[in-house]
């Protein structure tokens, strides 16, 4: 996207077809089912803190961090299933097949784009899952993978797993995920003279986790604590990036390091809450950042949902 | 991408409107059972949302595109719907029989078994844990405290999953009898 530019749109149109009792085709554009945070928690009154976790990246001023490489949303199908095992046992799955990812748009052919845009760039589809346990109403654990060609000619490839874990207790919460991505990345040796050089093709790895806790000051039974709660929420995330592979990234997309996030919520409704959160990001790569001042914030945010 | 386009097309064409029917708003135990799977499901992501908030014909949209958010199966997205519009509706709080004149009032626990209070609220050792236990809550927060807590459950507290019911004070203080048992 360019400087200065502003784009709207929708992250999901789809329509969903009840095939039986356990299974939901979905098409058109969705939210991917790839781990938890992207599916089913950014949205700003269902986030529990103002911005993101560090290894969701270039999502919604992230700051200084570059984040895992995600893909958030996508058009295709979807099919889910549910297996109900007893009272509380329930096997969760989604498959689905994609348009895919693209290239990232710049003069050196550039990296994955995150941001999802209208059409494929190459014939392709990109392919994804998620596997989940979950044992109601408090446990859900989560496996997924995502894999597509990503580059105009359809030869690099892209390709992420997610683990998440979420507890949700009467009072408290406890979640977090586990992502890694892969992105292939092609370039030349320098040729000597005008020759073309040797021709190769790397593996850009991030990888990083993040935990967050929740707590509502109700359980204390004060009546003027009913509506806060307490966040925390850590992230980390590391990469093989160390400049030996020559790749544009987008600004800060190759930044790694960690970050903290504390935060009050009052909710003034089930949906409606006014978050105040103090954050601490630090680099870990001084030679991917452009800059080195230390990076800690101070946010309000009054979220509002339907 | 024609493939897509062509299944796309077939589910717009076999997606019909979906609503809930009167027989299964005045299913108590389908009622009950829609409590319980809402306590389990509906905070999994995001704070649980009170019945009140929306019209029964907005929770026809809304709980279908929730089906497939928490991969709840047909059956526990209609339980669910029947315990949201139960709540939204003021016939359903006394059924046929006990309408007429004459007829006894309902007790405090077969109306806390039609409202499917235990689906969210351990009473006795039986019940969902999305609100907390109500065993001796008369004695620690006192009558005057659950006559208001049962008629606006957002008087003390606006994020509040728990239903605004279509409750009387008759109901409430035969609710409050059964709590103090
Ligand atoms: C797996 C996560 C998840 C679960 C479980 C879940 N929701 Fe949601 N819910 C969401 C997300 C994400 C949104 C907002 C974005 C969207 O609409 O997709 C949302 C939005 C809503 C909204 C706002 C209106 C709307 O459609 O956007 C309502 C009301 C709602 N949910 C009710 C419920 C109820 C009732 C249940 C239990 C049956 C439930 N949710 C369970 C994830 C979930
Ligand atoms: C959909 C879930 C749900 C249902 C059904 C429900 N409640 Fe609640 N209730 C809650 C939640 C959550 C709280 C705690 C938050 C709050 O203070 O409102 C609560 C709080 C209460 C409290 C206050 C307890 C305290 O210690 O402060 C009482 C009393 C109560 N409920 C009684 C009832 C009764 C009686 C019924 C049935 C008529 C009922 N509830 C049905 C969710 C529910």
């Amino acid at each position: 996207m360019l400087k200065g530019e502003t784009e709207t749109e929708l992250e999901y149109a789809n329509m969903h077809y009840f095939f039986n009792d356990n299974t939901i085709i979905t098409a058109g554009k969705f939210l991917l089912p790839f781990g938890q945070f992207g599916a089913n928690l950014h949205p700003s009154w269902i986030n529990k803190a103002v911005s993101n976790p560090g290894i969701y990246g270039g999502h919604g001023g992230n700051g200084s961090l570059g984040g895992v490489t995600s893909i958030m949303n996508d058009t295709g199908i979807n099919v889910a299933n549910t297996w109900v095992l007893g009272d509380a046992g329930r096997i969760f799955t989604d498959f689905y097949a994609v348009s895919g990812p693209r290239q990232e748009e710049g003069d050196h052919g550039g990296g994955v784009e995150i941001e999802s845009k209208k059409g494929d760039n190459n014939d392709s589809m990109a392919f994804g899952g998620r596997i989940a346990y979950a044992f109601l109403p408090e446990w859900e654990i989560g496996m997924s993978y995502y894999s597509g060609a990503y580059s105009d000619d359809g030869d690099l490839n892209y390709s992420a797993y997610n683990i998440d874990f979420n507890w949700v207790g009467s009072y408290s919460s406890v979640r977090g995920e586990i992502f890694g991505s892969t992105a292939e990345t092609e370039g030349e040796e320098e040729g000597e003279e005008e020759g073309h050089g040797e021709e190769w093709v790397k593996d850009f790895d991030k990888s990083g986790w993040y935990i967050q806790g929740t707590w509502q000051a109700r359980q204390l039974g004060k009546s003027w604590l009913n509506p806060v709660e307490f966040v925390v929420r850590y992230s980390d995330i590391e990469s093989d990036f160390d400049g030996s592979i020559e790749h544009d990234f987008e600004e800060d997309g190759g930044k790694t390091g960690s970050r903290i996030y504390y935060g009050v919520n009052y909710w003034l409704e089930p949906s409606a809450v006014l978050k105040l959160g103090a954050e601490s990001t630090s680099i870990d790569n001084e030679e991917a950042s452009h800059t080195s001042v230390p990076d800690d914030r101070i946010f309000l945010q009054l979220a509002f949902g339907f | 991408m024609k493939s897509i386009k062509f299944v796309f097309t077939i589910i717009v064409l076999t997606t019909s409107a979906f609503s809930i029917k009167a027989q299964h708003v005045n299913d108590p135990s389908l009622v009950a059972k829609g409590a319980k799977v809402y306590s389990e499901n509906c905070a999994r992501c995001h704070n649980a949302r009170p019945a009140e908030e929306y019209s029964k014909k907005e929770w026809s949209v809304v709980i279908p595109h929730m089906r497939a958010k928490a991969h709840m199966t047909g059956k526990e997205a209609l339980a669910v719907e029947a315990f949201l519009a139960s709540t939204l509706t003021a016939d359903v709080r006394h059924a046929e029989e006990y309408t007429k004149p004459n007829a006894p009032k309902k007790s405090g626990a077969e109306l806390v078994a039609q409202f499917g209070c235990q689906g969210c609220h351990q009473i006795k050792g039986e019940g969902g844990k999305l609100g907390p236990n109500l065993d001796g809550v008369v004695a620690n927060k006192g009558e005057a405290f659950l006559l208001k807590k049962l008629i606006d459950p957002k008087f003390n507290n606006a994020a509040s999953a728990m239903p605004k019911y279509p409750m009387n004070k008759d109901d409430v203080k035969a609710i409050i009898g059964f709590l103090k048992e």
